[in-house]
């Protein structure tokens, strides 16, 4: 992207406006002006919910989804895919039916955001006009964390964090792994995307050792003293594959320094850790769009008002899902979805002059220990006092302790969930 | 003739202009991220088809006052609800599930 300033982009939008023909060009940087009333950025779970709901609730209001891929895979199911437990296109979801129920689907990547001028360049199909944005673009990785680590060591060190391609890469080396080899995996600092996930990560992959791999190690570098559903983590990894995960917590788990190429990683104790095979997943912020239209202000996520998810920094922008800060509510899938559906009904609210009100939202997660055992964790949230608050009495994780075949339930909830909500988004 | 009444009071209801229905859809668009709304034989999460407002309002009280006769998480998750939105939930619901 060349670097414009606001000021030459919103004098280049006025050009486009006043060209009266809706197209002008301004040396190589082709602006093709459409106006839609709702334009939602981003088509995961925040997005394509909140596109696909706005449409529902006012099927006369144009709305526009902008995203970068025609598939867009998962989050939730790709530590199955790293485990060979699923294929790849388990996780693949497309806009098609979206583009049915009357969004107009742009595939393309969002560039920058002028919330003044209420516009959104794109990088191929020009700009978008909008009365509202649903901004909900996920997350971006710190790649200067780590010393001796950068961006360009992904392929040498593959997060398998987000991109379909990244998760291929991780797959294979974890297949050319040798037996009695050692993958370790770098969990990030919190926030982050999906909370459970590094955990969820380490078991599959360990199921997957026990099966075909079985003398092979797993070294979990842990910047944190603790972490969701530990109990139910640590119950599942003794009893399904005891002295496999070695899990170093704190100072001993925050990694400092990399050897890319001698697949190294140095922890804050002074600990040198070698493994055959590096998950590493970087810290996270909001997306560069978010960060760079401020509407992270000083800090990593986008700050809303959670009855309307409206950005507090900048007014007619909401963002939703990953890039927002949503505490207590956390970086998952159904918290995203809830999000997503409260915001749209809000915008359509707000669109017609209404007031909104505030609705409970339900987060519920599963993670996988094996593809038959299976764990959760509820949480209700609710407004109060203008702040998301926990509600006390509602929510917590599933017992301890419970035999195999709660488990193997669990697990069986976790795949029809996962298939439930992917219908109900993507069709 | 019950049945019909209280389908028709369901239709005006789910047409509500204004915030009440967009609740509703809100409320019941959250049990989606678990349960589909199309007959699924044998899913290990209940589908919520073919089910009136009636019968799912009875059936998530129950949850909420600790009176189902098995809840692995439905309990922690209505205990969250009042029953006024949990009045809301079920009719949004009924109005979406396949029958």
């Amino acid at each position: 992207m060349s670097r414009l300033t606001r000021r030459t982009f919103a004098k280049l939008s006025l050009a486009g406006l006043l060209s009266g023909c809706q197209q002008a060009t301004f040396g190589t940087v082709s602006i093709a002006k459409t106006k839609a009333q709702v334009v939602v950025v981003g088509g995961g779970y925040a997005g394509a919910t909140a596109a696909r709901a706005v449409k529902r609730f006012d099927p006369s209001l144009e709305v526009v989804l902008i995203t970068p891929e025609t598939v867009y895979a998962t989050g939730p199911f790709t530590n199955m895919v790293l485990g060979g437990f699923v294929p790849p296109t388990f996780i693949e979801r497309s806009f098609a039916d979206l583009s049915k129920a009357g969004v107009k689907v742009v595939t393309d990547r969002a560039l920058r955001l002028d919330p003044t001028a209420r516009l959104i360049r794109t990088a191929k199909s020009g700009t978008f006009a909008f009365e509202r944005l649903i901004l909900a673009p996920g997350v971006d990785f710190k790649f200067d964390q780590i010393s001796g680590y950068d961006e360009s060591d992904i392929k040498r060190l593959p997060h398998a964090f987000r991109e379909r391609e990244q998760t291929a890469l991780l797959r294979a080396q974890l297949e050319a792994m040798p037996d009695g080899g050692v993958f370790m995996l770098r969990v990030p600092e919190s926030p982050s995307r999906a909370p459970l996930a590094p955990y969820e990560r380490a078991s599959l992959i360990a199921s997957y050792f026990r099966a075909y791999k079985p003398a092979s190690k797993i070294i979990l570098l842990d910047p944190k003293e603790s972490f969701p559903l530990q109990p139910l983590f640590e119950e599942g990894w003794a009893k399904n594959f005891p002295g496999m995960i070695t899990h170093l917590k704190g100072k001993a788990g925050q990694v400092t320094a990399a050897n890319v190429r001698g697949k190294e990683l140095r922890t804050k104790d002074g600990t040198k850790h070698k493994a055959d095979v590096i998950n590493l997943i970087p810290d996270q912020w909001a997306s560069s769009i978010a960060r760079a239209a401020d509407l992270t202000g000083d800090g990593d996520w986008c700050a809303v008002n959670p009855l309307t998810w409206e950005s507090t920094v900048h007014p007619n922008i909401h963002v939703i899902g990953d890039a927002a800060h949503t505490e207590p509510m956390t970086k998952t899938a159904t918290a995203a979805h809830g999000q997503a559906l409260a915001c749209a009904a809000a915008v359509t609210a707000l669109l017609r002059g209404q007031k909104p009100e505030a609705v409970p939202l339900v987060e519920a997660s599963f993670a996988l220990i094996s593809p038959t055992y299976g764990i959760s964790q509820v949480a209700v949230s609710t407004l109060k006092n203008g702040a998301l608050h926990a509600v006390k009495n509602a929510g917590g994780i599933s017992p301890t302790g419970a035999n195999a075949v709660f488990r193997l339930g669990e697990a069986k909830q976790a795949r029809s969930s996962y298939q439930n909500l992917c219908a109900d988004i993507w069709g | 003739m019950r049945a019909l009444l209280l389908a028709a009071l369901l239709i005006l209801t789910s047409f509500t202009p204004g915030w009440a229905a967009e609740r509703g859809e809100v409320l019941a668009g959250t049990c989606r991220g678990c349960h589909g709304l199309k007959s699924e034989p044998g899913s290990p999460i209940p589908s919520l088809a073919g089910m009136n407002a009636k019968t799912l309002k009875a059936a998530l009280l129950k949850f909420k006052t600790n009176k189902a006769a098995a809840s692995t998480l439905m309990g922690r998750i209505m205990r969250g609800y009042t029953e006024t939105d949990i009045t809301l939930m079920a009719n949004a619901l009924s109005t979406r599930v396949k029958r």
